[in-house]
């Protein structure tokens, strides 16, 4: 395998580093803000800025985030997952997908540490009444998706179901869908890097 | 007693998340401030099919279509609906609005899904809807059609 670098939100830093330390343990990936999330320009400035100063091919393990992200491969030695956010990498499109229709609002592990400075700072849910409102007009269920990497924050989870006034069901997750998918784009870099040669 | 005015109706708009699509608060804006504005407002929901947003647009008479998208991905999928309307032969019958966060960013995208126009926020979503739609009454009869039918009515009296 040739050398190469990853970029990652740190959305999946846990799941990810689980992934790369017994598959490619030669890999050291550099994690972004995932509160960038809330600001998809300068989400798509960062990750391009990153992709300046590195020297080797990338593999960008993003979704549909940034407003150019999906042809980033055109302006960098680079690949990057094929998914349209976090949770549909996580979870896989299937399974993602289920749950959009169901209407389910997605706490993946490390926004779920982080629930206040997204609804309350980024989304400016100050008033957990506005919040509620939103969430109730929008979703019609809260999901924890628990990938066993860290015990299920429970006390946490009960913060923010009373914040919502609803129940936050627990989902597991297994990481088959997201190492299909950092495989699939380090085949796909191997390819790219290989026609830059 | 004060007599409040009521606002003639604008027209019915459809409106919905594209295929895929999951992204229903911009999308419920658009319809509170359609609603404000008088207009008569078909909201279909997440995931719409690209069919079920013309099929609804003709049994409900409506002029023009607002379609939202979040991210590139899913903006993609409002080609589809275009080819839908386009091969029906409804181009020039159909408006189509597209809205979303991935059109404020890159607003070229508008023309490549096909779209006739977008506005900023949903505040500007009626006047959008207001210009594209303005002058065009394609499923109502025509003003000459309706003078013709009357003057037929008129002389089929006068036989009596």
């Amino acid at each position: 395998m040739i050398p190469i670098s990853i970029i990652c939100c740190s959305v999946l830093r846990r799941e990810v580093q689980a992934i790369l330390c017994q598959d490619f343990p030669h890999v050291i990936p550099e994690f972004l803000d995932s509160m960038l999330h809330m600001h998809p320009t300068l989400l798509q400035e960062t990750v391009e800025q990153t992709l300046t100063q590195e020297i080797l091919p990338t593999l960008i393990i993003y979704g549909d985030c940034g407003p150019t992200m999906h042809d980033i491969d055109k302006r960098f030695v680079c690949a990057r997952t094929s998914s349209l956010n976090c949770g549909d990498l996580l979870l896989g499109h299937a399974r993602y997908q289920k749950l959009q229709s169901g209407l389910a609002f997605l706490f993946l592990p490390e926004w779920t540490e982080r629930w206040r400075e997204v609804f309350q700072i980024e989304l400016g849910f100050s008033n957990p009444e506005l919040a509620r409102i939103f969430m109730h007009d929008t979703r019609k269920s809260l999901v924890y998706v628990d990938t066993g990497l860290i015990p299920v924050p429970r006390s946490t989870l009960r913060e923010i179901e009373d914040y919502f006034a609803m129940p936050v069901e627990i989902q597991s997750a297994t990481l088959g869908p997201l190492r299909a998918k950092i495989h699939e784009g380090m085949q796909l870099l191997e390819r790219i890097a290989h026609d830059h040669l | 007693m004060h007599e409040q005015a009521v606002p003639q109706s604008k027209g019915t708009a459809i409106i919905g998340n594209v295929e895929d699509d999951y992204h229903s608060l911009g999308r419920k804006l658009v319809g509170i401030f359609l609603l404000t504005a008088g207009w008569k407002v078909v909201d279909l929901g997440n995931d719409v099919a690209p069919a079920t947003f013309v099929d609804a647009a003709i049994e409900n008479k409506a002029r023009i279509i607002g379609v939202s998208a979040m991210m590139f991905t899913t903006a993609q999928n409002i080609l589809s609906l275009r080819k839908e309307i386009d091969q029906r032969g409804l181009k020039n019958k159909i408006k189509l609005a597209v809205g979303g966060a991935v059109f404020k960013i890159r607003p070229d995208l508008v023309s490549e899904v096909g779209g006739d126009g977008t506005a900023a926020n949903a505040i500007d979503a009626p006047a959008l809807f207001e210009k594209l739609t303005e002058g065009s009454n394609p499923f109502s009869t025509p003003p000459e059609r309706i003078k013709a039918i009357a003057e037929t009515i008129r002389a089929r009296e006068n036989t009596l």
